[in-house]
């Protein structure tokens, strides 16, 4: 009888400690993951005419943390329209980056801009439990330090949850594996009741459809030893403005990039189902992020800025990385590098190409000027505005 | 690389001492061990890393827990009873042909779910009695029930590997099902073949099988096993088949479905009784699992996953594939799922001059036998439970090791001959 009752009186100890611990951890949790959710402030520079919520578009994500700021860049003066995509992958931060450079240094002259920073906004908000990259990391500027948010390639597992055994995309049907479900590069053009990520396909979808987009160009990032880095994706109906872009980079601005033509049988992704389901050209830039790269180092802020990583010199000393590659790393200016003057070498060349779509941008510094003077150069302190500048 | 270095060996010391001389479970000195590597790098104690990687399982073991309870409440509710011998009465005539069915029995649930351990929770409880019932040794049949579950990794439709490689080189997972069925079908009938049929002589006696599956208590009805189970597999299945109208439960949601239809079908079962017993049986395992996220969360931080990627990337081609050969089955064992990435990637990325699809469907066999490697063994472990072995997990091991070297020099010698073996596309 007295064993039992001290046998009681043990369990009801144990599970009063276990529920001590719990509230303890989950109100630590709890502030963290309202903390994650905080965005970069982003300065709005001189064509900045409108900042709109991707749920204009879609009103089934709005009040959700994948809503996101689209941001409008109107010179007044008609032309053709494009939409840059940041962040589409969270972990790929130089297409994110480049939209920040674009909306805080771009001068509009003709035609529109939109540009959404982060694409799949709840991504930046949660990390893969098992790479170990860092939250947020900075950028050295002549007034300070600019803090940044780096994600997960997928989804906030919080918003969509939990993965089938295999992804079905809709609506080709074809099966991957099942974790690609979170990833919106794999879930366009996405469906107005379909799970979460497709709901954020279907938003940019239609913004594309009611913003009458002419081009859409999609920044990303991979592994160095990706075979498609340093690449334009196009689909067939932008493939004459990819190729005139790559060519004119390589000859103007010595900046060698590769053009690929988008496969009929990859499904979800923009350069294949925008091109497919809207009236607009599209093409999808890569460059490399060596913190993707499972051939590296420690995972720390500077290799996300500098991309120096010992492992990965010595895969490229063996010829296994696909991009030129040595001591010096891929630093962030390289990989914004490529995207601002493949951006603009792309806006040029259809303006060429399609005078009726013309779009004239000015004041972004290109591949060379970021190499010389650094990323940080070019970016505002959000400090120095009011509130309705951010 | 040599800072990598050191907080690997770092690593390895502390879970050594940890172990030997504090006595500590393997979890904590796991645990342990990946906090000194962390400090040794520069990193401090990393809470958030620890927290972070704690949860890399969670999912998986959410799906092990409810499928646990589920078998649990269907064999206390006898309705696992009755399936075992209406199976049994069904096939005793012919051994080869019964013994065919039970390991497609093991391996339909992983081949849909893309889960080993699914599989072998879900029927190492109903093919054990049975293979045993034969005159198999139990050894032999937790080593069947085991290599049916791995394989149940590789068997299409869903193999979470091949999924994860396919992906990675912009491949479409289309076109693996038929290789994918030849790397499963040829090592099943080997199964068969060495651990069941060598041990039947002369025809099975059907009343001596029957004898040693427990009796059926009186109150359980057919119903009790064939309706829950039913439903797990209806559901499962339309979830593939009607994508895009079918919402997706999630597999512990479907097995609690089930345990509810299992609960009111068969005879009265004390569901806190389940719970408890279930979760008594699974806490070493849980605890492993959360160690092993924190492990492999730190060997990221700290570059050490990086050193075992390049030091085997980086070799000459033939002691390449040597070091596959010896590496792949211990990285499925602590990465699970995440080895395909971390280890098939880049090789698919550094030899893509090979074919590709039968390459990956190689790489597979090799990784999917992590599953029964400890620490974590989650489909050896829980094959030698379901089935009741009781011996040392290292005599099961050993008596199905040979195989598993087999299947795993099968699995290199296709990737390195990959573009020979393209008839089998």
């Amino acid at each position: 009888m007295v064993d039992k009752e001290v046998d009681r009186r043990r369990r009801y100890t144990k599970a009063t400690i276990v529920l001590i611990t719990t509230l303890v951890f989950t109100f630590a949790a709890s502030k963290l993951i309202m903390s994650s959710y905080e965005v970069e402030p982003i300065v709005k520079g001189p064509s900045v005419r409108e900042v709109k919520r991707l749920s204009h578009y879609h009103p089934g994500i709005a009040g959700t943390p994948g809503d996101t700021d689209v941001y409008f860049l109107d010179s007044g003066t008609p032309g053709g329209t494009a939409l840059m995509l940041g962040g589409i992958h969270a972990t790929e931060v130089a297409g994110m980056l480049t939209s920040v450079l674009f909306i805080e240094t771009a001068q509009v002259n003709q035609g529109r801009l939109i540009i959404i920073p982060h694409s799949n906004n709840s991504a930046f908000a949660t990390q893969p439990a098992e790479d170990a990259f860092v939250p947020v990391f900075y950028i050295e500027t002549g007034w300070g330090k600019r803090w940044f948010r780096l994600g997960d390639r997928l989804t906030n597992p919080v918003l969509q949850w939990p993965d089938p055994d295999a992804y079905a995309h809709y609506p080709s049907g074809q099966i991957l594996s099942g974790s690609e479900v979170r990833n919106l590069n794999r879930a366009f053009p996405g469906r107005p009741d379909g799970l979460y990520t497709e709901q954020v396909a279907y938003a940019i979808t239609q913004l594309i459809i009611e913003e009458d987009c002419d081009l859409v160009v999609d920044m990303h990032e991979a592994s160095a030893m990706y075979p498609v880095v340093n690449v334009m994706v196009s689909h067939a109906n932008a493939m004459d403005i990819a190729g005139m872009a790559a060519m004119t980079m390589d000859f103007e601005e010595g900046v060698y990039i590769g053009v690929e033509a988008s496969p009929e049988g990859l499904r979800g992704l923009t350069h294949r189902e925008v091109g497919d389901h809207t009236q607009a050209k599209v093409i999808l830039m890569e460059t490399a992020n060596p913190i993707m790269d499972y051939v590296r180092g420690k995972a720390t802020e500077e290799l996300v800025v500098t991309g120096k990583d010992e492992f990965l010199l010595m895969a490229a000393e063996r010829g296994m990385v696909t991009i030129p590659y040595d001591e010096n790393g891929v630093p962030i200016e390289e990989r914004v590098g490529r995207h601002s003057s493949g951006m603009q070498q792309i806006l040029s060349i259809m303006s060429m190409m399609y005078p009726d779509s013309a779009i004239e941008v000015e004041g972004v510094p290109k591949h060379a000027e970021l190499k010389e003077h650094g990323l940080g150069q070019f970016l505002k302190n959000p400090s120095d505005f009011s509130q309705e500048a951010l | 690389m040599a800072n990598a270095l050191l907080v690997f060996v770092v690593m390895v010391a502390i879970f050594i001492v940890c172990m030997r001389f504090f006595k500590m479970p393997t979890t904590l000195a796991m645990t342990f061990g990946a906090i000194a590597g962390a400090v040794t790098a520069g990193f401090g104690v990393p809470i958030r890393r620890l927290a972070e990687g704690s949860t890399a399982y969670i999912s998986f073991l959410l799906i092990v827990v409810s499928a646990a309870i589920f078998m649990d409440v269907l064999k206390e509710s006898g309705g696992l009873n009755i399936l075992v011998r209406d199976i049994t009465k069904m096939f005793y005539k012919v051994p080869f042909l019964l013994l065919l069915m039970l390991a497609m029995v093991v391996m339909f649930p992983g081949a849909i779910t893309g889960s080993g351990t699914v599989a072998v929770l879900a029927t190492g409880g109903i093919v054990g009695p049975v293979l045993l019932g034969m005159g198999i040794p139990s050894v032999d049949v937790a080593a069947f029930v085991a290599l049916c579950g791995v394989l149940s990794l590789i068997a299409p439709p869903v193999n979470v590997y091949a999924m994860v490689m396919a992906a990675g080189i912009n491949l479409p997972y289309s076109g693996f099902d038929k290789p994918l069925a030849i790397f499963t079908l040829i090592p099943t009938i080997f199964i068969v073949l060495a651990y069941g049929v060598r041990w039947i002589k002369g025809p099975l006696a059907l009343e001596k099988i029957l004898k040693g599956i427990p009796e059926v208590p009186e109150e359980a009805k057919r119903a009790a096993v064939y309706a829950p189970i039913a439903v797990v597999i209806a559901f499962m299945v339309a979830v593939r088949v009607f994508p895009h109208s079918m919402p997706n439960f999630g597999m512990p949601l479907i097995f609690v479905i089930g345990i509810g239809i299992a609960y009111l079908c068969g005879a009265r079962v004390n569901l806190w009784k389940s719970f408890t017993n279930s979760f008594d049986s699974l806490i070493s395992i849980i605890g492993i699992m959360i160690a092993v996220g924190i492990l492999v969360n730190m060997m990221s931080l700290t570059g050490v996953k990086g050193l075992f990627v390049t030091t085997v990337l980086i070799l000459p081609a033939f002691l390449l594939y040597v070091g596959l050969f010896a590496i792949l089955p211990f990285a499925g064992t602590f990465l699970a799922f995440g080895a395909a990435a971390v280890f098939g990637l880049p090789y698919m990325w550094a030899s893509l001059g090979a074919n590709p699809v039968v390459a990956i469907c190689g790489l597979t066999l090799c990784i999917s036998l992590g599953a029964m490697i400890p620490p974590t063994a989650l489909v050896g472990k829980f094959a030698v439970s379901s089935v009741g072995f009781e011996g040392e997990y290292s005599a099961f091991i050993k008596r199905s090791g040979w195989a598993m070297v087999l299947m795993n020099l099968a699995g290199i010698l296709s990737v390195y001959f990959a573009d020979s073996l393209t008839f089998l596309l």
